[in-house]
């Protein structure tokens, strides 16, 4: 699938992924924890891009107009550049929801929020 | 594994939780004691302007952890001279740290639940008491009507022992 527009962010929110796991309190006030697997999930990665030109700015929306929640796909390294992030093999980007563009006179600025999905075919 | 020593520069916390279950009866609510428990307590730190190796240093530890299943030690310093845990007390993440990516900088929320806060025990402290020259006796004739005083004014420290038979019969 068609990697996200290679557009440096302005702003970056990151939240790590979490490994599925049920805790369990006992009688006696301990909380314990049973983890159901190694793999993890639920990334979250919301860019913000402000200062957009009109051709930018469709590059997002016709990028998500093609992936809508659907279809994953890989985040260009401008999305993430100098935080030093690393995410499990194979595994790519959905979007959240739809990307949210706020449109002041000669401003465009878009906000995207994106979850990182174990690899599946589609 | 210990929660890196950074700093935070804001925290705020919850008292947690007594080990109770309660039950609503018609006359009011009945409340059960499971346990001398007190855990729960969720603590959020706010860092504001941690470098790349500190943030990486906290992301690190939670991917580590198991993200929120494993639990682990975090130095007393979090919580700022505030004494509300013990100092054994052990955590685990409540959720995943949130990142803000400022350019250089970067503004981490971390919120961690505490899963063995304070165990409610009573512990009496004789500071600085020492044991006074004590004195063999196999029986000791009390004389009159109860109730006895057995005043032991003048050891050190002082103490007096009251000894109270009233309503008492052979």
């Amino acid at each position: 699938m068609a990697t996200f527009p290679a557009l440096k962010p302005n702003s970056r929110t990151f939240t790590p992924g979490q490994f599925p796991a049920t805790p369990i309190t006992t009688l006696t006030g301990d909380e314990l924890s049973v983890r159901h697997t190694n793999s993890s999930n639920s990334y979250f990665l919301r860019l913000g891009f402000t200062g957009l030109t009109t051709d930018q700015h469709f590059e997002i929306t016709s990028h998500y107009m093609i992936h809508g929640r659907f279809q994953p796909f890989d985040l260009p390294t401008e999305a993430t550049a100098g935080a030093n992030l690393s995410f499990p093999a194979n595994y790519q980007w959905i979007y959240v929801r739809a990307p949210q563009t706020q449109y002041d006179p000669g401003v465009i600025s878009v906000s995207v929020e994106l979850e990182l999905v174990p690899p599946y075919f589609v | 594994m210990t929660f890196p020593a950074i700093k935070p520069n804001a925290i705020s916390f919850d008292m947690g939780r007594s080990n109770t279950s309660e039950i609503s009866t018609f006359a009011g609510p009945v409340i059960f004691r499971h346990s001398k428990r007190i855990n729960g307590h969720v603590l959020q730190l706010n860092y504001v302007g941690l470098s790349q190796s500190q943030v990486e240093s906290i992301r690190d530890h939670y991917y580590s952890s198991s993200g929120t299943h494993n639990y682990f030690d975090a130095p007393t310093d979090l919580w700022g001279g505030l004494r509300v845990v013990d100092e054994n007390a052990v955590y685990r993440y409540t959720a995943p740290p949130e990142e803000i990516h400022q350019g250089l900088y970067y503004d981490v929320t971390v919120s961690l639940r505490i899963i063995d806060g304070t165990t409610l025990l009573f512990v009496l402290e004789g500071n600085g008491a020492s044991q006074p020259a004590l004195a063999n006796f196999a029986s000791f004739a009390f004389t009159g009507t109860a109730p006895f005083i057995l005043d032991c004014n003048g050891v050190s420290p002082s103490a007096t022992l009251l000894l109270d038979s009233s309503g008492a019969s052979l």
